[in-house]
């Protein structure tokens, strides 16, 4: 028998590990020893803890197929379910899971499991996946994490256009931690889509008055003014629309459409020289934000309203020069982007010696075309779609890797193949 | 280029949609609604995706394992381990061993490495052939012993190789009663 006692993590918490890489609360108890009987399956979790979770599944599929991991035989398995989960290979990482955790495993870990992929489905696009991933879940889930579970599942019907059903779980909330001002936001978000902006402006009036204590509340309160703003304005209810409009701050994220929707508020109501002054204010700001290219557009046409015919030509040339100017960035960007040179600088500058589903794109690189993107690395969707290109991109050089060794293989294989071939006659007439 | 800014000012509040279109969560805004085909699209450049790294992953463990066999055919092959139980005793910075007086493997860890064996990782230090019958291992370890007194000590074995293959354990240990590290070359029965 093997006197080592080196440690591995039991296979709960090994898949607890791949899951719990952002979310931390469900790692705390500490892994429960175990003895490594199969050096094999100790050379996986030397990869899989350094997070090179590429080679660690190669190494995990290899010692399987040759059968040298006996003693670890069921929680390899589970190890390999939380490998392809944290290397973003989610549905074969489902498959394992499905089978593996469907009767026997600790609800407590089903549950966690259903979870988090059901939330790596919604970020990957697959809403019906993360919708039947969360109905697996039974009972509740411990800490923020059930709070969180009802959110995105808020979140899932919203997309789908299931709005009274968002509605009605939304409803019966009872948070006061910042999972309720979320769960209001989106709850106003959805009334507002069903239609029934009275009680949407309630619940959003309330999230647009609430006393921040941190920057994300301060976002969310912005963005609950922002959007109750926009929805009395889309009813042309312009009078309503201007106060919540006006308590946005004006340094955060949102300023700029506030000020934009601030100054059609006024313009709605033809009051043109008020419009004048949150539009002048936001022309002087980016080019690149939408609201600021809207409202270049905008002062003129309140100008022009109020008769200063040649003010407003003058507003619309410098408009149209600006908008020249950028739709040659704009073009050059392009052509920067077509080339691929932009991707490969992404990676340049994020290297990681293996990729995983938790990476995610922090530094632009400095180039003329980041400006463009600074919205889209924000946005989930981009920053899915470069993990996959990066995972592409690391199989790229993987294969290429490869490449170099095949004829070394073959050539041994051919000496082999001809050493064997000179044996053959001389064993043939042994006796 | 064709490029549409806005196609007419008045009560377009061309923001909204977006702004109503956002839900959020605490992690971040999902945009939805209107970009249903771009989804679709993603989901289907993922699933090539997902698919393609089965194969390379499949062909991976096929050359893994060929390399392996090609180059540390069975009967001749040795297989080094390096296990780290605890780590409490001893923080272990490089590793070198010799076959029969010749240097084989000198190995320098990383931070992360060195982590990786202290949770329970093992190491694959090195693969050799080696021909049935005696043959002699010495592995000297160096690193931070207890009080961060640099450490350096060496373990020797007399390995008999013979048929078929072998994996040899390099095993560094707390010995919990002594208060200091343990070091050990055996065989990984």
């Amino acid at each position: 028998m093997p006197t080592r006692r080196a440690i591995s993590p039991a296979p709960w918490i090994v898949t607890a590990c791949a899951l719990l890489a952002t979310a931390a609360p469900a790692a705390d108890r500490g892994p429960a020893p175990t003895v490594i009987e199969d050096p094999h399956y100790g050379e996986v979790l030397f990869h899989f803890y350094q997070e090179d979770y590429f080679p660690a599944i190669v190494r995990l599929l290899a010692a399987k197929s040759r059968d040298r991991l006996p003693h670890h035989d069921g929680e390899a398995e589970l190890l390999l379910g939380g490998l392809y989960l944290s290397y973003g290979h989610h549905l074969r990482a489902a498959e394992i899971f499905e089978r593996l955790l469907a009767g026997s495993a600790d609800p407590d870990v089903r549950n966690r499991t259903w979870f988090f992929l059901a939330r790596i489905w919604q970020q990957r696009g697959y809403g019906d996946e993360a919708q039947r991933a969360l109905a697996n879940i039974e009972g509740e889930l411990p800490g923020s994490m059930e709070a969180e579970r009802r959110m995105l599942l808020a979140q899932l019907l919203i997309e789908r256009g299931e709005h009274a059903r968002a509605i009605a779980l939304l409803e019966d909330w009872r948070d006061r931690t910042e999972w309720g001002s979320y769960a209001a936001f989106n709850l106003g978000v959805a009334l507002v889509r069903e239609g029934r902006m009275d009680a949407a402006a309630d619940i959003l009036d309330d999230v647009g008055r609430m006393e921040p204590y941190n920057e994300e509340l301060y976002a969310l309160r912005d963005k609950a003014n922002l959007a109750l703003g926009y929805a009395w304005l889309q009813r042309g209810a312009a009078r309503d629309a201007r106060a919540p409009l006006q308590r946005v701050r004006l340094d955060g994220p949102f300023s700029n459409k506030a000020l934009l929707g601030a100054g059609w508020a006024d313009a709605e109501r033809e009051d043109y020289g008020r419009a004048l002054v949150p539009w002048m204010e936001l022309r002087n700001r980016n080019l690149l934000d939408p609201a600021v290219q809207e409202a270049m557009l905008a002062v003129p046409y309140a100008m022009a309203k109020l008769d200063s015919i040649s003010q407003a030509a003058d507003h619309y040339l410098d408009a149209i020069e600006a908008f020249h100017e950028e739709d040659r960035r704009i073009d050059r960007a392009i052509d920067d982007l077509e080339s691929g040179k932009l991707l490969s600088t992404f990676l340049a500058n994020n290297a990681g010696s293996t990729t995983g589903w938790h990476w995610r794109l922090e530094e632009l690189p400095d180039t003329t075309e980041s400006r463009y993107l600074y919205h889209l690395l924000a946005s989930n969707e981009f920053q899915e779609g470069l993990k996959n290109y990066r995972d592409l991109d690391y199989l790229a050089r993987n294969l290429e890797n490869w490449r170099g060794s095949i004829d070394v293989f073959r050539n041994m294989l051919d000496t082999r193949m001809r050493a064997y071939e000179n044996r053959l006659p001389e064993s043939r007439v042994e006796p | 280029m064709k490029r549409v800014i806005f196609g007419r000012l008045p009560a377009a509040v061309c923001g909204l949609l977006l702004v109503l279109a956002a839900t959020v969560s605490a992690q971040d805004t999902v945009p939805a609604g209107d970009n249903d085909s771009a989804r679709a699209e993603f989901r289907s450049i993922d699933k090539d995706v997902q698919s393609l790294k089965e194969e390379v992953l499949a062909l991976n463990r096929d050359l893994f394992l060929l390399e392996e066999e090609l180059l540390f055919p069975a009967n001749s092959q040795v297989a080094f381990f390096l296990s780290l139980d605890v780590g409490e005793y001893f923080e272990l910075d490089s590793v070198s061993l010799k076959i029969d007086g010749k240097e084989v493997a000198n190995y320098l860890y990383t931070p992360r490495e060195a982590d990786a064996l202290v949770r329970g990782g093992v190491q694959r230090l090195h693969m050799e052939n080696l021909k049935a019958g005696d043959h002699e291992l010495v592995a000297v370890f160096t690193g931070k012993g207890p009080h961060d007194r640099d450490y350096r000590r060496g373990a020797t074995v007399n390995l008999n190789k013979g048929l078929g293959a072998k994996y040899v354990e390099l095993a560094i240990t707390d010995a919990m009663a002594k208060q200091q590290p343990e070091f050990d070359i055996r065989e990984w029965e």
